[in-house]
């Protein structure tokens, strides 16, 4: 409810003529919705251009955009027919071993569809994941138990602190903490 | 370098479990502050790379391509939307106004039965007798006989009768 407040806030202020509102609504959705087209299309530059294109075709809507759904899903479905668009577009041109929407839908985690199958792509995959692995390893119990629970087991706080057995307070710290171990691992990777 | 403080609150932030007040103050300030947003932009980054699929990762230049081509496009108001989300703001406080005013005045009369809020009396009042305006025990006896046979009778000449219906029903009251 606070995430969508804020969503409707910052559509006032870019239907009022603030386009600074709307790179705040790219800031806060530029990752959720990558991730969202990489699900279709595999190419990394092709994936980040139908992102783009996605936020500018929301700008341009977002006049007639009313709030009777919340800006995020409406967004969401502005994505997902701008890569089906140019996976339609693409079927056209001469064949390259794009696949099929309905299939890009139904896989869930879409790690098919993305580049991993080049020898570049595999090193780097294997490499990351090495690190991220390296770097989870070396954090003390309590705070790569916290990282854990949050990021792959999606716990809420509340969750997490009734299997710490720790007040809430301490999950956002220790999630807190770990984040900032895990950066310091990573800082070349964000260079 | 941004305070402990403060990227302790961009975490909680990226798991939706700041405050609304606090929330908007960070994003408010990460409108000018370049290092809260990049180091906002290294929590998701983490964040995505420690899920099982990452998936394709916006570069750093990313949002600045869309902010340029956005800057481009001409700048469209939307009047309505406007209109709609203030008068809805309205009407929602006014409706708040009211349950809040409903409230305190239940309340009150539930906690003080005795005093101003006296339902009893309140009733008597509502149904005092009205004052009439029409001095009927003035009124000459054989004309009101007069006047009641002829509104029963009348209806057979098809003729409307000649006094108002409540006066002939108030002459027979007294009778």
């Amino acid at each position: 409810m606070i995430e969508e407040d804020i969503d409707a806030e910052l559509v006032q202020r870019v239907q009022r003529g603030d386009k600074k509102a709307f790179d705040v609504l790219v800031s806060r959705y530029q990752y959720k919705i990558t991730q969202l087209v990489s699900r279709y299309i595999k190419d990394p530059h092709e994936a980040l251009d139908v992102a783009q294109e996605s936020f500018i075709k929301a700008y341009r809507a977002l006049p007639s955009f009313r709030g009777e759904s919340a800006f995020y899903t409406w967004l969401y479905r502005i994505t997902i027919n701008t890569a089906k668009n140019h996976i339609a577009t693409r079927a056209r041109r001469p064949s390259d071993g794009e696949i099929d929407v309905e299939e890009a839908e139904q896989f869930e985690s879409g790690s098919r569809l993305r580049n991993h199958e080049t020898p570049e792509g595999l090193l780097m995959t294997e490499e990351l994941a090495e690190i991220i692995q390296k770097a989870l390893n070396d954090l003390p119990d309590e705070l790569r138990t916290a990282i854990t629970l949050r990021e792959f087991d999606g716990l809420s706080y509340d969750e997490i602190a009734e299997v710490m057995s720790c007040p809430v307070g301490t999950v956002r710290s220790r999630i807190f903490r770990a984040r900032e171990a895990i950066e310091k691992r990573l800082k070349y990777l964000f260079a | 370098m941004i305070d402990e403080k403060r990227a302790e609150n961009l975490s909680a932030l990226l798991d939706g479990t700041l405050g609304y007040p606090q929330a908007r103050k960070l994003w408010k300030q990460m409108e000018t502050d370049a290092e809260l947003k990049a180091q906002w932009d290294r929590y998701n980054r983490i964040s995505c790379l420690l899920g099982s699929n990452p998936g394709v990762l916006p570069d750093p230049g990313f949002a600045a391509r869309v902010s340029a081509a956005i800057a481009h496009e001409p700048t469209v108001l939307a009047p309505h939307a406007i209109r709609r989300r203030v008068t809805e703001r309205v009407l929602s406080t006014a409706l708040a106004a009211s349950l809040a005013m409903v409230a305190v005045v239940v309340g009150k009369s539930m906690l003080n039965p005795g005093t101003s809020g006296n339902p009893l009396q309140v009733a008597q009042a509502r149904y005092a007798p009205l004052p009439t305006s029409t001095p009927v025990a003035e009124v000459d006896a054989d004309f009101q006989n007069y006047l009641v046979m002829h509104n029963e009778t009348a209806y057979l000449a098809g003729a409307q009768g000649l006094l108002p219906y409540a006066r002939v029903v108030s002459v027979q009251t007294d009778r």
